[in-house]
């Protein structure tokens, strides 16, 4: 028997391609399609304990309850809660760096979800890093009404100066 | 609990970027063996075995449990699988205690791991996987912006800085040091870590756990058999674990939120009620620096605004008031999958007095914890914690 230092060891090369369609289900298609359609961001608010959920769920999993056709319309400004600058190149995920992920409030939500924060300089990210801070006033900013496609991608946020 | 339960043997298999010399099939059958072993048993005296293996994407294959269930000794026994991301060997753990507490099974072996390395794409690649794909996975989410902007969160929260989690960070790397089956060993100072570069602002290189391949197994007993089979069992005094969801609107809420009310748990459970003076060792799941300094306060080990002092003191060093991460922690090793479980097996180990070069002295309670899951995006995920008390002596 060849001892372990002269085996040669193999790995066998392979690739998942697995292309899918998720089903974003009636809550949250009619959030995706206000996005699209008419530039608005809705929210649902439960109905007991008044979180106001976004991006929008069909229950409260505090309350437990459905919110179906719990809507409500959001101002599209907030408040930036946290971000992170990413300039790590992750080859497979959507975005070039360097960019902003933010987490941001909009119109009085309870919840953040996550946006990309857009127009900052980031040739020194450094520098953002150090100016920016939570608490910020954002803005959401929609795409034009061609090239919106019913995602979450139809708008993004900017800081209020 | 409804039977005492204590554990009373360990096996690890070493944590690294990738394991050549081993198939997935091998390195269950090694670490299995091993953990066997120690606590002087076959796999014919096993009843059941509960496997834990993370997310499918890291390993890249689609249920390994059935690939792997033989090698990690369940052939023609009850097995049943966990997975709750980072925390899966912590819940792993858990459902062994529950198969030995509630009276099913009298001797149970847990397993866990994870081929981090078989992924060739960028590991935050495969991470990026498990986001919510309708609402958030969109923003080019992977942990380092997660654990980046939870940072910030926590910083404003407890008053620390990068000097704090470079203490931290050291602190934990140097203690990976006596441990043989960490990945990083990296011999390296403060002032060395805070010139590193920054991976995502704040957190720099040593502040993130690196992607590694490994398993760990431990083997649960009921009290008559724990006492035979092990002249110090650790014996399971307290437990808790509980799905939360995390995110930072609401209230400004950290990743460690939860830390605090579930210890407290599994603190009742076990009888401690001054952690500072009954608990001699905490092996958390800490896989970036930052989150060590709340720890101390969820922990109960102090009020939140004395928790940068504690850093400063040096608390939580191999030589301060209550080490933490003896093992060099998750911050040196994370195997996803085993990283939870391989917190207890170190919380066993000091128990057990089999610490080696890194035991620390007269330890009658250690506290581990196991966390995984997603916090702090848009979508609501889950966020799972598993913490364990593991003493000398049975409660």
């Amino acid at each position: 028997m060849a001892s372990e230092k002269q085996i040669e060891l193999i790995t066998v090369p392979d690739k998942w391609e697995i292309p899918y369609a998720y089903s974003a289900g009636e809550t949250v298609s009619r959030f995706l399609v206000e996005l699209r359609d008419n530039a608005r961001i809705l929210a649902t608010k439960c109905p007991q304990c008044h979180q106001v959920l976004l991006p929008p769920r069909s229950f409260c999993a505090t309350c437990f309850v459905s919110l179906k056709d719990q809507w409500v319309e959001l101002e599209p400004v907030g408040e930036l809660v946290t971000y992170s600058i990413c300039t790590a190149d992750i080859p497979g995920v959507p975005k070039k760096p360097p960019y902003v992920v933010a987490f941001v409030t909009l119109g009085g939500s309870s919840t953040t979800m996550a946006q990309y924060l857009e127009g900052l300089d980031l040739s020194d990210p450094d520098k953002v890093s150090r100016e920016l801070k939570a608490g910020m006033p954002v803005k959401a900013v929609f795409k034009d009404k061609s090239e919106r496609k019913g995602s979450v991608l139809d708008f993004h946020v900017e800081l209020i100066k | 609990m409804a039977r005492r339960v204590a554990i009373v043997g360990t096996g690890q298999f070493k944590y690294k970027t990738k394991h050549l010399t081993v198939s997935s099939p091998d390195m269950y059958f090694e670490v299995t063996r091993r953990c066997l072993d120690d606590a002087g048993l076959t796999a014919k005296d096993i009843d059941a075995v509960v496997f834990g293996i993370g997310p499918e994407a890291l390993d890249g294959v689609v249920g390994l449990d059935k690939w792997c269930a033989d090698a990690a000794g369940a052939l023609n026994k009850p097995l049943m699988r966990i997975n709750t991301g980072g925390a899966t060997g912590g819940s792993a753990a858990l459902a062994g205690l529950d198969h030995v507490a509630s009276g099913m099974f009298d001797v149970v072996l847990v397993v866990a791991g994870q081929r981090m390395g078989q992924a060739t794409a960028h590991s935050q690649y495969t991470l990026s996987l498990g986001f919510d794909p309708i609402v958030a996975k969109q923003f080019s989410i992977n942990s380092l912006p997660l654990f980046a902007g939870d940072a910030l969160l926590c910083m404003q929260k407890y008053k620390f800085d990068e000097y704090h989690m470079a203490r931290i960070a050291v602190k934990n790397h140097l203690n990976a040091l006596n441990n043989p089956y960490a990945h990083l060993q990296i011999k390296t100072t403060v002032e060395e870590a805070l010139k590193a570069k920054y991976l995502a602002y704040p957190l720099r290189l040593l502040d993130l756990c690196p992607s590694s391949e490994g398993a760990c197994a431990i083997i649960l007993a009921s009290e008559d058999k724990a006492r035979k089979l092990a002249k110090r069992p650790a014996w399971i005094n307290g437990f808790n674990a509980r799905a939360t969801i995390i995110n930072p609107g609401l209230g400004g809420i950290d990743s460690t939120y939860s830390w605090d009310w579930i210890t407290r748990g599994a603190y009742k459970m076990a009888g401690i009620d001054n952690p500072r003076r009954q608990i001699q060792v905490a092996e958390p799941y800490i896989p970036v620096s930052y989150q060590e300094i709340p720890a101390y306060a969820a922990f109960g080990f102090c009020k939140p605004e004395e928790a940068a002092k504690l850093v400063e003191q040096g608390f939580g060093e191999m030589d301060g008031e209550v080490p933490f991460c003896p093992s060099g922690g998750t911050l040196c090793s994370n195997t996803i999958g085993a990283s939870g479980l391989a917190r207890v097996a170190e919380a066993a180990l000091q128990v057990m007095g089999k610490g080696e070069a890194r035991q620390v002295s007269n330890v009658k309670n250690a506290l581990a914890m196991a966390g995984g899951g997603i916090f702090g995006t848009g979508g609501m995920t889950a966020f799972f914690v598993d913490v364990f008390v593991l003493g000398t002596e049975p409660y």
